[in-house]
């Protein structure tokens, strides 16, 4: 099987603190991971490494064996933990922007899951709710045919329902030509989409291993695991 | 089936088991095709690749087949399903059989207690 | 390829219309004062639009780029395949075209209010000069470089100001320090310039004439109204280029380019 994103000993500090402190990870294609750590872990500075707006202090980072730059943000799919999106914009604006910027990017796919997340095309983006915010910039990630897809908490502050849709858009979009990389602090919900499960403490992937196997192992539930491990 | 699943069991082998399950009591029938594997992860809310582990051991068992382009079926042959009804109804009984014995009752006993519950039910 | 123009134009769309509104209302209400007030304030208080004007569409072309660098859009234009040159292009273009659409409604009201003084007052603005006669009385040539040379030095402004932003935001992390320190780049980045082509000037004074006047007919005279004006005079008749600085110029412009696009490709830390 391909490896995606080949990460050694990836290196990130800023003056005062260490975010990233020799982070290993392989991910190979087809496979869905979880990125598990509490808040302050390194989780958001590791994405965004990926996604090539961080720069590395040390360390290499490699997507499809390249380095993270323009290349990669073609094949990157990044959904960020924050709003980004221009105010005066609505979601037709974002999605015919996503349309010009990204080759791969399917504006009737985005069509179809926008009806499916119940948004209008004609909504003005900074009148969303957190919860419809957070639909709309899945969509508009989904809707890209990348090879790796890069998730900073998409459950984040969301009610169930919304979650239960977050997670269908998931596992729709799913194909085996691609990855998918997920952090969240909210285990439970999510454990079952995971193939494997990357805990991450301090800077550094402290457990590492299919989700399965984990569980088989352990008799417990990833959620329990993680309880475990960042007690 | 419903979303929760048990932590001490791989999910692999709950999903086979729920579709063993539906298979004997005939919620299943020969012959039935089973959900896609994209459509079982979605709607379970589960890996893909984890429901297509269960779905290969089961046609390893024999218990499905799957033909090429058209998806995964139930097995054809009813002394199979059979022999899975049997299986299946064997742990229930070994369980069973435990935990009375576990409660402190003599296998004469056991077999009072289940004729009489039989019968409310008839 | 110019993708981002596109976007940039279309998310300050409101802001312009509320601006050309503004520069109409204001000038249409200059026009009704045109035999009520003095025309020297009139056209004195339409300069003064025009000029407050200019200052807004500065601080937007200014806006363009910061906001980008230092809001959360920035996650949205810098996860594209685009490259800084790309990114950086468009916002020059996009900031040269909000000027000159800003600019084109100015001018535009600027003649119109030149003319109904004139007709109605017979207002001399001076020299009783229309645009048209202006227009023919000077060398192509002169036009020409005049719009070069505004173009050049506006667009090294831009670039100095985006450079200043770019390595403010490199390499202050603090916000409030990262103003301070734009600025203060900025400020250095001007004072090199200036210096290095003064001294480039010095070392190399060659240069050539550029006419000015167009002289019709052999006429070494032109009337401009209340003046008569010797267009064969050497002292006005031409205006000496000098070939290092215009280089120099040229030279810091695309250095600036070259800069801000890596910085902004390469070492942004988001």
């Amino acid at each position: 099987m391909e490896t995606i994103l080949k990460c050694t000993d990836l290196k990130k500090s800023y003056f005062r603190k260490t975010a990233l402190n020799g982070l290993n990870l392989e991910i190979k294609k087809g496979r869905i991971t979880g990125l598990l750590g509490p808040n302050g872990s390194g989780k958001t500075t590791f994405l965004k490494i990926i996604a090539g707006i961080l720069r590395p202090s040390s360390g290499e980072i490699l997507i499809n064996g390249n380095r993270p730059g323009i290349k990669t943000k073609a094949q990157v799919s990044y959904l960020p933990d924050r709003d980004y999106l221009y105010k005066w914009m609505r979601i037709s604006d974002a999605v015919n922007f996503f349309d010009d910027m990204y080759d791969d990017f399917d504006k009737e796919k985005a069509g179809e899951m926008l009806k499916f997340m119940n948004l209008s095309e004609d909504s003005k983006v900074r009148e969303l709710s957190k919860g419809m915010s957070e639909k709309l910039y899945l969509t508009l990630v989904l809707s890209r045919k990348s090879q790796l897809y890069v998730l900073d908490e998409p459950l984040g502050g969301v009610d169930p329902t919304t979650r239960e849709k977050i997670l269908d858009a998931i596992l729709k979009n799913y194909t085996e030509e691609s990855s998918i990389l997920i952090t969240t602090h909210l285990v439970s919900d999510i454990e079952r989409l995971f193939d494997d499960v990357a805990f991450i403490s301090e800077g550094r992937i402290v457990l590492f291993g299919n989700a399965e196997e984990l569980r088989s192992e352990r008799k417990m539930s990833i959620d329990e695991i993680y309880r475990e491990v960042f007690r | 089936m419903d979303s929760e699943f048990e932590p001490n069991i791989p999910i692999y082998v709950q999903i086979m088991n729920d579709i063993k399950r539906r298979i004997v009591s005939e919620q299943l029938k020969p012959e039935d095709k089973l959900h896609s594997v994209r459509e079982m992860s979605v709607k379970l809310k589960v890996n893909p690749n984890t429901i297509q582990r269960a779905y290969r051991e089961l046609e390893r068992q024999g218990i499905t087949y799957k033909q090429r382009g058209m998806g995964t079926f139930v097995s054809g042959d009813i002394s199979v399903i059979n022999n899975l009804k049997r299986e299946m109804a064997q742990d229930v009984l070994c369980n069973f059989m435990r935990d009375m014995k576990g409660l402190g009752f003599s296998p004469k006993e056991i077999v009072e207690i289940v004729r009489e519950n039989i019968r409310e039910d008839i | 390829m110019f993708k981002f123009v596109k976007y940039d134009l279309e998310g300050c769309f409101k802001d312009f219309v509320i601006m050309i509104c503004t520069i109409i209302i204001l000038n249409l209400l200059l026009l009704t004062r045109i035999n009520l007030w003095d025309s020297n304030i009139i056209i004195f208080l339409n300069l003064v639009i025009s000029f407050v004007a200019e200052i807004i569409v500065i601080v937007w072309n200014i806006k363009l780029f910061s906001r980008d660098i230092y809001e959360g859009s920035a996650y949205l234009v810098f996860t594209t395949p685009k490259s800084g040159k790309n990114i950086l292009i468009n916002k020059i273009i996009t900031a040269i075209l909000q000027c000159l659409i800003v600019l084109f409604f100015l001018f535009l009201f600027t003649a119109i209010l030149v003319e109904m003084l004139n007709l109605t007052q017979g207002f001399t603005f001076g020299l009783k000069i229309t645009f048209g006669r202006l227009l023919s009385a000077v060398t192509p040539q002169f036009i020409a470089y005049s719009i070069f040379v505004v173009l050049i030095v506006y667009i090294s402004f831009l670039l100095t100001v985006y450079l200043s932003l770019a390595l403010g935001r490199v390499a202050i992390k603090n916000r409030k320090l990262g103003k301070l320190g734009t600025f203060i780049i900025f400020v250095v980045l001007c004072i090199i310039q200036v210096k290095v082509e003064n001294a480039v000037s010095n070392v190399f004074p060659q240069g050539f004439m550029l006419k000015i006047f167009n002289n019709e007919g052999g006429q070494s005279w032109t009337n401009f109204g209340n003046a008569i004006v010797n267009t064969n005079n050497p002292f006005i008749s031409g205006v000496s280029l000098n070939i290092a600085e215009i280089s120099v110029s040229l030279i810091f412009i695309i250095a600036m380019f070259y800069a801000t696009a890596y910085i902004i490709e390469n070492k942004l830390d988001l």
